[in-house]
């Protein structure tokens, strides 16, 4: 039994260790803000949606297939909600038993795995009674495995065999074990058996085989307690074990269900508080990885609207083919929240969720790795600049061909001639080695040496001055231009001309 | 019958070889130089696996090269994969042998103590037979040693007897028939009932199939502390002893054979099984060492005094700690020519010149010890002793005291000198001006060369790399990119004071052929 909502052949598999690097770019794009608004205060919904959001899916199948899968939860969103509600009951069946797994002798985990399996076998049959009461609305191939799941592996047949067995693991008439003699006599080897039924005579419970001999612990003698209590959970060992797991798997089933659910529950979140500030989103098109395109009108920063809680700046982004985006331009002139947008956009579409902008086709990557600038780094044993070397050389370490890099003014934090030798080196290697670079920088020596290399053409997007655009922060197609927009800001902060 | 119950000593009354033993040892190394040379921690750590008497070889040198050779033979026919495991395999049967008579030292009930003593002969025999084949053939697929080959005729012939062979048959037979029975028991209350097995179908396969649906992902560990399975108590006591009652036929000749047949160990073999834990020890504390890439090798050894090579040598204790921290270890080279009979040693402090100095030591003193050396490729004379004189400044306070301190012992060591001796003399005369060291220690070198030791001085004095002819001068380097970092090499070459300013330079590897090759190596 198995949950196909977020991949067409097999479960969510969330064991893997985050890429490295993620929580460098879950920073740099602010994701928490994402991640906040969708988790709606519900920290396992949050785990979950992260989780997703950080490994993105690099074919095209799965995205299609979430799509499909978000379609049927907008069309029926009380499935979801009956399904939450069974799920999110079933995984507290071990609190919930009355018995408490701390001894965890065998024969205590026995009975604690009875009781476990005695509600989980409850929680089975309202699973199924949910199922049932909506299989005939859903139409995406993820939803329909969970009905013919539900259907073929929880018949009535099933959840009889399922409560006979818990029964009979209560154990009333004794144990009945075979054993080997190990070395030194001790007994090895001890199977739990069931006794056979043409052994026992009449007004007798001996199920053995006769001749039989037998010795009875004495009244009092503690060890002799002790030893027979070893001996039996020897026995059961094996069972309790099976018993336990089974308990387990059954709660594991459960759990990616409950699991699977939480991204779907993520996403109509989202779809709440963005209609709520106004702006739209879409399910994006995708085209095969290694395809560099990305086609994408009034792309947005969704963070930034979960900030501010207002519609923001949308641009118009064609990369169609190039590898490679070079944004130029003022200071505070949009160009972060672009890069940011562009990065958000393509885990979101990665991960199966719709994407803030109004329309979009992207190709997909097989990783985002972001490399920001960070001048507030306190990090003493480092220069600046040798940190930067620090972090890229960690990315260039994890970067596959397919992948796309954000660099947010990298080698900027040093001056302008040390930035400028170390940089065009670094980004046509990147490109020439398969990596998509977006980069947004103010070295106007790499910008201008990456504008006049034909063998790797870029697309040139410039920030305007502020008295250009009146602040619009929306980004024109425009070649680097030489000066630093810097003046600007800095005349504008403090009123007065710069005196150089 | 009767020869089964003869005394199993009888067997080995011949020959008694021994792996050891060496017949013309040198003088001891004292805890002071053992020290010194750190050779102490190998003690140690030789003592803990091989205890105290047999850590002490260690510290007495041989002075016979043939008596090196046997030893070192030893060494390499172990360090064989085959030869290894034929005694690994040995040395396991007796600890299980003894492991098991241990067992039988307080029954619940007499049948245990017999069943025990069935075992522990069973694990010695089969133990011996094993070696008895698996030591000759590997000491013919090569390396010999003449001391192991002594050992595998006496095991041979032990083996092939005719009353070892009726001994074998026995035991073999009733153990087969303990590992037969099958008994059924049923626990109802305090009540425990046993029974003959009859085939009772096993429960936990039902519960399984029940549940195998869900068997999709396992989360691993269930949470049973398992119990522990063997300790004899009261309970398994009575199941086996009405077990017995229930299989009279297997049980009489367990008795039987415990009355007859009390000891079936033979004294050469517990001999070997001693001594060859030195070997062992030793070669457990090589092995981090190899696995790490380090070198090891045999050192070729020559009686007269003459040209010293040791290739990618380093100091064995050091780069034990540092294998074990996973930290990177560096090899120097010696190359002395047969006249070269002086190294001084200068340099920035902590650049590696005291480990240089102890290595030599060590090197010398190992190989006279019959072992394997921390190198590529060693070739030295034996030494007659290994004398080193380190500072110790925690003994006294005042300058004067630590300085006569530090003479008195110097008078000592170039007392006990020779021509064969080596001497390793790191920092001495340090609590003086540089005036008297260079003073004192040139009276020292002056001595030391009219003796001829060969002598490693380790010293902040530079002018005392030229002391003479036979003066060979070696310098810690640092990292030409970064005055700040120590590269713990030693090269030869003239001492150059402290001219070392070098600009930092690139070392992330983002030069664009770099990156290309990175993710070259990747696609």
């Amino acid at each position: 039994m198995d949950v196909r909502l977020m991949h067409p052949d097999r479960a969510l598999d969330l064991a893997a260790p985050e890429p490295r690097g993620s929580s460098a770019t879950a920073a740099d794009l602010e994701l928490d803000l994402l991640w906040d608004a969708m988790a709606a205060g519900d920290a396992f919904v949050r785990s979950v949606v992260r989780a997703v959001t950080l490994r993105p899916a690099t074919d095209e199948a799965t995205i299609a297939h979430r799509h499909a899968v978000l379609a049927d939860c907008r069309a029926d969103p009380d499935l979801v909600a009956e399904l939450e509600a069974v799920t999110a009951r079933a995984v507290t069946a071990e609190r919930r038993a009355a018995s408490w797994l701390f001894g965890r002798t065998p024969q205590m985990a026995l009975r604690h795995a009875v009781q476990v399996l005695g509600l989980l076998a409850d929680d089975l049959d309202e699973l199924r009674a949910v199922v049932e009461r909506h299989a005939g609305r859903v139409r995406s191939a993820g939803w329909q495995h969970v009905v013919a799941t539900v259907r073929r592996d929880l018949d009535d047949a099933y959840l009889a065999e399922l409560r006979g067995q818990v029964d009979h693991l209560a154990l009333q008439d004794g144990l009945v074990a075979s054993a080997h003699l190990d070395v030194g006599g001790t007994v090895t080897g001890v199977v739990l058996r069931r006794g056979r039924p043409e052994n026992r005579r009449r007004l007798r419970h001996n199920p053995l085989h006769r001749p039989t001999l037998s010795w009875t612990v004495p009244d009092r003698d503690e060890g002799g307690f002790r030893a027979l209590g070893e001996l039996q959970d020897r026995a059961v060992a094996a069972v309790a074990v099976v018993a336990l797991r089974a308990a387990e798997h059954v709660q594991s089933f459960f759990d990616a269900l409950r699991t699977e659910l939480a991204f779907y529950r993520a996403c109509l979140n989202l779809d709440a508080v963005l209609a709520e500030r106004g702006v739209t989103t879409c399910l994006p098109a995708t085209r095969p990885l290694g395809e560099a395109t990305l086609l994408a009108d009034a792309v947005y920063d969704p963070c930034l609207v979960l900030r501010t809680g207002r519609p923001a700046v949308a641009n118009d982004v064609r990369l169609d083919g190039r590898a490679l985006l070079v944004v130029t331009g003022a200071n505070h002139g949009g160009k972060s929240t672009l890069l940011r947008a562009l990065g958000v956009l393509q885990l979101m579409a990665q991960a199966g969720m719709p994407v803030a902008a109004r329309a979009c086709t992207l190709g997909l990557v097989t990783g985002v790795h972001t490399h920001w600038a960070r001048e507030e780094d306190a990090e003493l044993r480092h220069g600046k600049l040798d940190e930067e070397l620090v972090r890229m050389s960690a990315i260039v370490e994890d970067v596959r061909p397919g992948a796309l890099l954000l660099s947010n003014e990298s080698f900027s934090s040093t001056n302008e001639v040390e930035g400028s030798a170390i940089a065009p080196g670094v980004v046509r290697a990147l490109l020439d080695a398969g990596v998509r670079v977006h980069l947004v920088t103010h070295l106007y020596d790499l910008a201008s040496d990456l504008l006049h290399d034909e063998s790797r053409p870029g697309v040139f997007l410039r920030a305007p001055r502020q008295s250009d655009a009146a602040a619009s922060y929306r980004l024109e197609p425009g070649e680097p231009l030489s000066t630093s927009f810097g003046r600007d800001l800095y005349e504008r902060v403090f009123g007065e001309p710069a005196s150089a | 019958m009767s020869s089964l119950l003869a005394d199993p000593r009888e067997h080995a009354a011949a020959p008694e070889p021994s792996v050891l033993a060496g017949a013309s040892p040198g003088p001891a190394l004292d805890a002071a130089a053992l020290h010194d040379l750190a050779l102490d921690q190998l003690e140690q750590r030789l003592a803990a696996t091989a205890g105290d008497d047999l850590a002490r070889t260690l510290a007495v040198p041989l002075t016979d090269p043939a008596e090196v050779a046997r030893r070192q033979a030893v060494f390499r026919a172990l360090e064989q994969p085959a030869t290894r495991a034929a005694v690994d395999g040995l040395l396991a049967g007796l600890a299980a042998h003894r492991s098991a008579l241990g067992s039988a030292a307080r029954p619940h009930t007499p049948v245990e103590a017999e069943l025990w003593h069935v075992h522990a002969a069973a694990t010695y025999l089969d133990a011996l037979v094993a070696f008895a084949a698996a030591l000759p053939a590997a000491l013919d697929a090569g390396p010999d040693a003449d001391a192991l080959r002594e050992l595998a005729r006496a095991c041979g012939e032990r083996v092939r007897s005719a009353d070892f062979a009726a001994l074998r048959r026995r035991v073999d037979a009733l153990v087969d028939a303990v590992r037969g029975v099958t008994t059924t028991v049923w626990v109802h209350g305090a009540t425990v009932t046993v029974g003959r097995y009859d085939d009772e179908p096993d429960d936990a396969a039902a519960v399984q199939a029940t549940f195998a649906r869900f068997a999709t992902a396992d989360r691993g560990d269930h949470r049973v502390t398992m119990p522990r399975p063997g300790g004899m108590d009261e309970v398994q006591g009575r199941i086996l002893a009405m077990t017995a009652q229930l299989h009279p036929d297997v049980f009489a000749g367990v008795h039987a054979f415990t009355a007859e047949v009390p000891d079936v160990t033979d004294p050469f073999v517990t001999r070997f099984a001693d001594e060859v834990r030195f070997y062992l020890a030793y070669l457990d504390v090589l092995a981090p060492l190899r696995r790490a890439g380090l070198p090891v090798c045999y050192p070729t050894v020559r009686t007269r005094p003459g040209a010293v090579t040791a290739r990618a040598t380093y100091d064995l204790l050091l780069a034990t700690r540092l294998v074990a921290d996973r930290r990177p270890v560096v090899t120097n080279d010696l190359e002395l020519a047969p006249g070269e009979r002086l190294v001084v040693v200068t340099g920035p402090n902590q650049g590696g010149k005291t480990t240089l100095a102890r290595t030599v030591g060590q090197l010398h003193h190992l190989a006279a010890a019959g072992c394997p050396v921390p190198g590529e490729r060693v070739e030295l004379a034996l030494a007659d002793r290994v004398l080193t004189h380190f500072e110790r400044p925690e003994r006294l306070d005042n300058l004067e005291g630590r300085l006569g301190e530090a003479l008195v012992r110097m008078r000592d060591l170039l007392a006990a000198a020779t021509a064969r001796s080596v001497v390793v003399l790191n920092e001495v005369f340090t609590s003086t001006s540089v005036d008297d060291a260079r003073f004192l220690t040139r009276e020292v070198l002056g001595r030391l060369r009219a003796l001829d030791a060969l002598t490693v001085c380790v010293t902040f004095v530079d002018d005392l790399a030229t002391f003479d002819a036979a003066t060979v001068s070696m310098v810690a380097d640092v990292d030409p990119a970064d005055p700040a970092v120590r590269t713990f090499r030693l090269t030869r070459r003239p001492a150059d004071g402290r001219a070392y300013a070098l600009a930092l330079a690139e070392r992330h590897a983002l030069t664009p052929e770099r990156i290309r090759r990175r993710l070259a190596e990747r696609a």
